[in-house]
Order: structure tokens, then sequence, then C-alpha cells
């Protein structure tokens, strides 16, 4: 074991998300990063109660070239720690694992979380020389093959699934349209119009064999995120949820190629810390929030986190289990596939209104735990409470 | 960057000696000295034993296709007129993964475990790119 369990679970409950805010989710040619972020933050300080000066923790994400430091300017404050992890969508658990952390320990009393977003306005496509990144060694090493975006790393993946475990494109279908399903009971969700597994299985390829409904939408949207320690949560506005556990493992190793072992050697590590810190098990989880870039991580955080064994997950997300209702409900705000691709950050949102029974014809139904799961060279996960 | 170029590789002082002999029609992967793997891409140091001492060993181009995706999505200006163009994780006979195309195939007969051999596809003065093509075999 690579951490030390005593030490972890002293993290265990003693923090809480109080507030969350998301902004409108589209596109919107008369927003920005900054505009986005700053609306769904405003929609988390309400949410909480709190006043924009009790934030002394300012952390800020996104794909663009948002500035915690012009963020804090723009509005108006001077907060004792900020930063952003140059790390892409993965960033989402860890930088809710860097607040944890600040909070415990005393440094802060009120954490933000800030994510803005307006890839679709700036044409961001996350591939060709759009994704070039002299400091990020995969986006641009295979350029010259026409090897670029990480959906190409992903349907690499796919293939290697496929042909490993006799696995089919049909099976992976279940995803996309498990989660439009979902969406179509999301308010905010941007694709609700019915989708069939033979309309996945018609649609064009991207990058074979992955198809157009495997890929997250690209859109513009912002969302906020506020955390403080478990005493202060309890005077607040909303029901606090508390971070039982956070998991962690990162693959460097061989990180300038798609992972071909599918972080089979690395990501179990995390489940492992997860659920040591928490002190529960695959079994108690009453829904799931999978980082979903594209379809095959959700197969791969179910076979890696232990809901199913190694290459059963085609079989193991059909007949309804992933549905509302089902036996383990994921994504069910839509996930980016179809309801908003923020990244992660309106997972963790989704979580909270699950845990607070604020998800209407959604909601799980006496949702008590929530697991997020994001797969890539960097792992994590988390598991909320109510 | 006029984008209807297609990309060239950023070489590093690790991997400029690999693209040297690339331009002599010979594709050598860094073997460590100390530990004896082969790595790559090119690095400074062996990851395994952290010995620096390596030779640019001379492998024999010959391998078994991994994994491959086709991109039917053009991300680069430059690349418009090759999609549907495949890229592929090729096993080197000699244990390393590298990125390439597959070349005098149609992709839809690209099949996990074909055997490839090396071919020198020579861009200009300054670059050659290896790419692979099915080994025929009697």
């Amino acid at each position: 074991m690579s951490f030390d369990e005593t030490r972890l679970k002293s993290l265990k409950d003693q923090v809480a998300i109080v507030g969350v805010g998301a902004s409108k989710q589209g596109i919107f040619n008369d927003a920005d990063d900054y505009s986005l972020a700053i609306d769904a933050f405003k929609f988390a300080l309400d949410d909480c109660g709190l006043d924009i000066d009790d934030i002394d923790g300012l952390f800020v994400q996104g794909p663009g070239n948002i500035s915690f430091v012009r963020m804090g300017e723009i509005l108006g404050i001077n907060p004792v720690v900020g930063g952003n992890f140059p790390i892409g969508g993965p960033a989402t658990a860890p930088l809710i694992h860097h607040a944890a952390m600040l909070l415990h320990t005393g440094a802060c009393k009120h954490v933000a979380l800030i994510y803005g977003n307006s890839s679709r306005t700036e044409g961001r496509k996350f591939g060709g020389m759009t994704a070039y990144n002299p400091a990020q060694e995969y986006a641009n090493a295979f350029f010259y093959y026409g090897l670029t975006s990480p959906g190409a790393a992903s349907a690499f993946q796919a293939r290697i699934h496929f042909d490993t475990y006799g696995t089919t494109s049909r099976q992976l279908a279940t995803v996309a349209v498990t989660q439009r399903q979902h969406a179509i009971l999301n308010p905010i969700a941007i694709k609700k119009d019915p989708l069939t597994i033979e309309d996945h299985q018609s649609s064009r390829f991207v990058c074979e064999p992955l198809h157009l409904y495997d890929y997250c939408l690209i859109n513009d949207g912002g969302v906020a995120l506020i955390l403080t320690t478990k005493d202060r949560a309890k005077d607040l506005k909303k029901q606090p949820v508390y971070v039982m556990g956070i998991g962690r493992q990162d693959t460097y190793k061989h990180s300038s190629m798609p992972n071909v072992n599918l972080w089979r050697d690395t990501m179990p590590r995390c489940a492992e810390m997860v659920y040591s810190m928490a002190g529960v098990s695959q079994a108690d989880i009453d829904g799931l929030m999978i980082y979903d870039s594209f379809s095959i991580n959700v197969w791969i955080a179910l076979e890696n986190f232990g809901f199913c064994k190694e290459g059963e997950a085609g079989d193991f997300t059909q007949n309804g289990r992933m549905q509302l209702g089902g036996e383990l409900p994921v994504n069910t705000h839509g996930g980016h596939l179809s309801e908003s691709y923020m990244q992660g950050w309106l997972h963790q949102v989704e979580a909270v209104r699950q845990l607070r029974r604020e998800c209407g014809p959604r909601q799980i139904n006496e949702a008590e735990i929530i697991q997020y799961i994001c797969r890539a060279h960097v792992a994590s996960s988390i598991i909320y409470r109510r | 960057m006029d984008t209807h170029v297609k990309p060239r590789p950023i070489k590093s002082s690790s991997d400029s000696v690999y693209w040297d002999y690339l331009k002599k029609h010979e594709l050598r992967l860094q073997q460590c000295n100390g530990c004896q793997i082969f790595r790559f891409p090119a690095s400074p140091l062996c990851p395994e034993c952290h010995s620096k001492d390596h030779a640019w060993q001379r492998v024999k181009g010959t391998g078994s296709v991994f994994s491959w995706v086709v991109f039917h999505k053009c991300y680069f200006p430059s690349f418009a007129k090759d999609v549907p163009y495949n890229v592929a994780m090729i096993q080197l006979d000699e244990g390393p993964i590298v990125i390439s195309n597959i070349i005098n195939i149609e992709n839809s007969s690209i099949k996990q475990g074909l055997r490839v051999e090396v071919v020198f596809d020579d861009i200009d003065e300054t670059l050659t790119i290896p790419r692979f093509t099915p080994t025929l075999q009697s």
C-alpha cells in the first residue's frame, strides 16, 4: 500500500461542498471564460449564503488561458491562496483534493473552485494545431503522423478493448444512449433529442472505431464549487455534502503514447485509496459520476474500480444497469456526452444535487453515497455522502 | 505557421540522433547499456535503471500492429487529402511500441497482429519519416 491509511482517514468527512453553481450551458458568442465562470460563482455563493469576502482560497480552471490572478482582480479579492493545475480535464478532483487539504490544515476557511470554458465560441477542437502545447509531451509528439486529440488515444484504447475481449461498438453505444435518456430529464442539458443504438451505429466516425456519439460535446459554460470545513458547513444554507474519500494515482511511464494497458496497473491503486479512506466499498455506491470525455472512459472506470471484472464492462453495462432506477445509475445528468462538456465540474454539481435530493425526475432514490471517477494519466476519484 | 504544410517533428537534443539515422534509412532506437532495455521516444536516461549510457541500436524494423485508429475528422488542413487515414501503434520485434502509419493497405484490412516492416519516407533533404508496410510472407 502506497499510502498511510490512518492519516488519510483523518481527512474523511472533515470537508464539505456547501455551494454549487452552474452558468447557462451552450454556445454564447457574447461571453468568455471569465464571465461564464463568474456567473457560476455568483450562483454558488448564493447557494451557500457566503459573501465574496469570505473566500480565502481561489482556484481557477478551464481549457483556455483563464488566470486565477486575473480572476481575483476582476472579483476584487486578495485570497490567502490561489492557483490552477495545468493538467487539463483531469484536474477536477485533484483541485478538490488540494482544497480539502488547505481547509483541513487550516490555511483557508472557504475555498472557491471556479471553472470557465468558452471552447465552442473560441473554436477549440482539442486536436490539431489548436492543441499544440510545447509543454505537453503527448499533445504534439506525433503530429507528423496525423496523430492528435485525446479522442484518438481513447480510440486506440477502445480498439484494444474490442480486440482483447471481443466487446463491440454496439455494446459501447449503450453508454451514449443511457446518458442521453438522463439528459432528457435535466433542464440544463444541451442534447435532449432521443438517441438510439442505431443512431449511434450509423453516426459518422470521428476517430474510428469511435463514432460521433462516443465523443463529448464541445460547448461554453461555467461551473463553481465552494468548500469549507465540517464545522463551518453546518451553519450554511443548504445541507452539506461531505468528502468521505479521495483517491489519486498518476501514470507517467510511457505517457507519450496512448496507454495500452488501459491503466490497469495504476488506476486500481486510486480505487484502493478512495475506498480505504471512505471506509466503503463498491456495493455502497448509489450512483456513479464518471468522467466521460469519450464513452470508453466509462468502461475503463468500471473495470479498474472493480465494479466488474476486466473485459466485462461491455456485458455489465447492458440491460439498464446504468439507467436511473437500475442497479448502478451512471452520469444521471447526461455527462459530457449529452449534458455539457465542463470537464468533470458538472459531475461534482450533480453528485451534490443528488445527495441533497434536488434532482426531481432524475433523482436517484434515497441517494446516500455518490462516487466520482476520472480515468487518465492523472486518475482520481472522490466519494461523497450527505 | 502555414497550416497547409504538414507538421514536422520537433527534434530535441535527445532524439536528433534518431532523425539523423533515419536520413540514412536506418531505424535505430536507444538501448540502455545498463539493463539492455530499448526505449522510445528517446530520453536522456533509462527510466528503468537511470543509466545514461546507451547505444543507438539498429532494430530489424519488423513488428506487429498492436492497435490502430482511422482518422475521419480532419484536424490538420494539411491532411485534408489523406482522410480517412490510419495511425497505428506497432510493437517492434525488439519490444518497444512506436507510432506510425501503415501504407500500401486498405484501412479496413488492418488487423491486430498484422506483420509489418519499416519503409523510409523521404519528405525532403532534412527529414525522413519511418512508416510501415505489410510484410510479404511466403
